[in-house]
């Protein structure tokens, strides 16, 4: 009897020998990007969009309570085991069993309380019961039977939704509800990051879950840190219900999806914005940010370089500040200098090593695309940090650990004076980074 | 009549070394390991040279719709090849491209990671993954069993900026690549740097 439970309970996965603490879950899979301390800035955080929760703060954008005060425990339960999969938080559910996703979940609420957040969740909005009772997708509206929803009561609730929300979504969200309406690609979270409305024709998009009564939830509650705002005075429960019937009926299953069309999205957002997307999901980071000596990169000083790539038996290739600093960066150069550098490997002074910097796969990028990557670039936050310049292996060099590698030998390391530009960076950090650069 | 000729000019050929072809074929290898090598560096070599040879690591599977024509864009233009397609002295394996294998390496205690297996095959590749789980994976680095990766060696965390349908248009175009069985070939310890390494250095 005992088995058949624990083998139910750890179903294709390794069976957990004790039961885990909150703490131990919390180290193994949570604090690389939450950080031990609960701030949001463990090892990983330094590169996602938008960064991890700072637990210490007690703020949470899924909440069932009003904005302002602590969610209850079934909220962030819900979050972990469903993720937010429009950022890197996975859900759980299905590494966690539920009980340890509630133990992860108290020992995550606990990082406010010990940094002196009153205690105690405010009180559950109430949701109207009957929301989710025919999940009113499109095609259920068009084929449902007379006998199992009312379709014309639908159909009007779908109209009402539809006038509140072109009055008062669509500005961010767009008519179509992709998210692109005119002020996307303005908008910043409480960190300073760009953040976008979200895609709500997509059920993965939604955080706080996709169903007509978690939607409700989201607009009475609000979305804690974020410019979406709460609309639990603005529009009255009747019409909050409308819309959220409304927003549900907009989802379509992923298999039918179609693609955002490169001139709506051209069109919607400014090409700095657009060039800031394409840059940090490219990676241009992993190699243009400098490491420490314990081999994690640093957020600051972001994009300003020193990171020694060696291909063995070529040669030694710290990548470049392209910040835009006037000694170390790129200030002179052009945005069209920068585009032509990363597309045909053509930079104004050199021609760039194909095997450091992979320019040939840039070389793919539209035109568009590349010349908003170059606006981005050019307008990164100037930071002080020499790069020496590449070295190559002589070319005799080169031929001999060929040879040696061919018989199987050791290809030695060229020498190279070690850069630690972060050791640098760190002892004049006060003076390098960010903006009073600009006022020197 | 007919016959004779060839017999004529066999006997003809000794008594004429010529020593024009031998020269041409010492030439023409040269000129192959030159192009297919990389101990020149790519700065001495002619541009385009350079990237007919690297676009070699880029699959050539046509798509055959929106979706796939924009994964094909991303997942060339980001470079997964630079990583998941192995690479030697010979240049970039075309015939392995993203089946994985290339080392990335670091100066300090994060070592070497080997890029995997990107094609369609269920036992070796990502052929069992559905595209929550292949999301999941690219932008919190959590595989399907369960095994986190590390984020300098797949950026895992510079992918989790993709939007969902982005990542959606990769997955749909990785599988539609032709499956290839790739096993996971060993991580090597110790301080021995090689070409077909990717090295990062402090
Ligand atoms: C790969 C990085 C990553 C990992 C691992 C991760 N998270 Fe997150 N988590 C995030 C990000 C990013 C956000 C912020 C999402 C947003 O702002 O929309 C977040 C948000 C949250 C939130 C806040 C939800 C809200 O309502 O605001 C909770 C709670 C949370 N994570 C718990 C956990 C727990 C518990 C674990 C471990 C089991 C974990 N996370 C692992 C990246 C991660
Ligand atoms: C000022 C711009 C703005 C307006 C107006 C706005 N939103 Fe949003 N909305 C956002 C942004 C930005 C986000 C993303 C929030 C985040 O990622 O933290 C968002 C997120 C959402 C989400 C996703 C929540 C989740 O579960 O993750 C829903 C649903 C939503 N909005 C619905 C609406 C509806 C319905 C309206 C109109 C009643 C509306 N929004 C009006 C900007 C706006
Ligand atoms: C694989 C690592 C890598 C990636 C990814 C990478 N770079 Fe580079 N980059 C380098 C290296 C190494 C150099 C120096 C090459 C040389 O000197 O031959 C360089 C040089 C440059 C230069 C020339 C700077 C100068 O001062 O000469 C620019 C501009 C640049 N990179 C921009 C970018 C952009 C934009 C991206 C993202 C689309 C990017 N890089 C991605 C490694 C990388
Ligand atoms: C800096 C090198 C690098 C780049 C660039 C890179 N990857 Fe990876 N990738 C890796 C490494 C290393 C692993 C293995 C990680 C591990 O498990 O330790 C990996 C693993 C993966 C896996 C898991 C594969 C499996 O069979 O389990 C997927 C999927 C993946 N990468 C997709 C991508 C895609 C798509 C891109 C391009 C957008 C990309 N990667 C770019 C290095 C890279």
């Amino acid at each position: 009897m005992i088995y058949t439970v624990m083998a139910l309970m750890g179903a294709g996965f390794s069976v957990v020998a004790h039961a885990a603490s909150g703490k131990e879950i919390y180290a193994q899979h949570c604090a690389r990007c939450h950080g031990d301390t609960g701030r949001g800035d463990g090892p990983a955080h330094t590169m996602q969009r938008p960064w991890p929760r700072d637990f210490t703060t007690g703020q949470y954008k899924f909440r069932s309570t009003p904005i302002g005060t602590l969610p209850m425990l079934q909220d962030v339960e819900r979050t972990i085991a469903n993720g937010i999969p429009r950022t890197s938080m996975s859900g759980y559910r299905k590494w966690l069993s539920a009980e340890e996703i509630r133990r992860v979940a108290e020992y995550t609420m606990d990082f406010s309380k010990a940094s002196g957040v009153p205690d105690g969740a405010g009180q559950s909005v109430s949701v109207p019961g009957d929301l989710d009772a025919a999940t009113p997708t499109a095609s259920a509206v068009s084929t449902a039977s007379p006998t199992s929803l009312n379709r014309s009561a639908l159909t009007e609730r779908l109209a009402r939704g539809k006038k509140a929300y072109t009055k008062n979504c669509a500005v961010c969200h767009g008519n179509d509800g992709r998210g692109l309406g005119e002020l996307a690609g303005q908008m910043r979270d409480t960190n300073g990051f760009l953040t976008n409305p979200v895609d709500l024709t997509d059920a993965l998009g939604y955080g706080g879950g996709s169903n007509p009564s978690d939607i409700y939830r989201t607009l009475t509650t609000g979305i804690a840190g974020s410019p979406m705002p709460r609309f639990d005075a603005v529009l009255d429960d009747e019409t909050r219900g409308d819309v959220a019937v409304y927003v549900a009926s907009l989802q379509v299953a992923p298999a039918e999806r179609t693609l955002v069309s490169r001139e709506a999205w051209n069109k919607a957002l400014p090409s700095r914005e657009r060039g800031e997307y394409m840059t940090r999901a490219m990676s241009c980071a992993l190699c243009h940010n400098a490491y420490d000596k314990s081999g994690e990169y640093y957020s600051e000083p972001y994009m300003a370089g020193g990171v020694a790539i060696t291909i063995p038996g070529l040669g030694v290739f710290p990548t470049r500040n392209i910040t835009s600093h006037p000694e170390d960066g790129l200030a002179d150069w052009t945005e069209a200098q920068i585009a032509r550098t990363i597309t045909t490997g053509y930079a104004p002074d050199r021609r760039i090593e194909a095997f450091s910097m992979p320019w040939v796969y840039f070389s793919h990028l539209t035109d568009e695309d590349s010349k908003d990557i170059a606006a981005y670039v050019k307008k990164l936050t100037p930071i002080q940090n020499k790069v020496p310049m590449r070295v190559y292996e002589p070319i005799w060099k080169r031929i001999w650990g060929r040879l040696r590698q061919l018989v199987g030998l050791e290809l030695g390391r060229l020498e190279y004076p070690p850069l630690s530009v972060g050791d640098r960076f760190m002892q004049t950090k006060g003076k390098s980074a960010g903006s009073e650069q600009r006022d020197e | 009549m007919s016959k004779r000729a060839p017999n004529k000019m066999l006997k003809k050929m000794p008594k004429k070394p010529n020593w024009m072809s031998p020269m041409i074929t010492v030439g023409v290898v040269v000129l192959l390991v030159w192009v297919f090598s990389i101990w020149p560096g790519t700065t001495i070599m002619p541009a385009g040279m350079v990237k007919w040879r690297l676009d070699q690591s880029i699959p050539m599977t046509e798509p055959k719709n929106d979706w796939q024509a924009r994964g094909k864009y991303l997942v060339t233009t980001a470079g997964c090849a630079m990583c998941h397609t192995p690479f030697s002295w010979i240049g970039p394996h075309h015939w392995k491209a993203l089946q994985g294998g290339m080392r990335v390496r670091w100066d300090n205690e994060l070592g070497e990671r080997l890029a995997l297996n990107l094609t369609p095959d269920p036992e070796t590749g990502i052929g069992n993954w559905t595209e929550e789980d292949f999301i999941t994976a690219m932008k919190s680095g959590l595989y399907p069993d369960g095994h986190a990766a590390h984020w300098q060696a797949m950026p895992w965390d510079m992918h989790s900026n993709w939007s969902l349908d982005d990542m959606r248009a990769m997955y749909r175009y990785l599988m539609a690549l032709p499956p290839a069985k790739q096993p996971k070939s060993k991580p090597i310890r110790g301080p021995r740097p090689r070409s077909d390494t990717f090295y990062f250095g402090t």
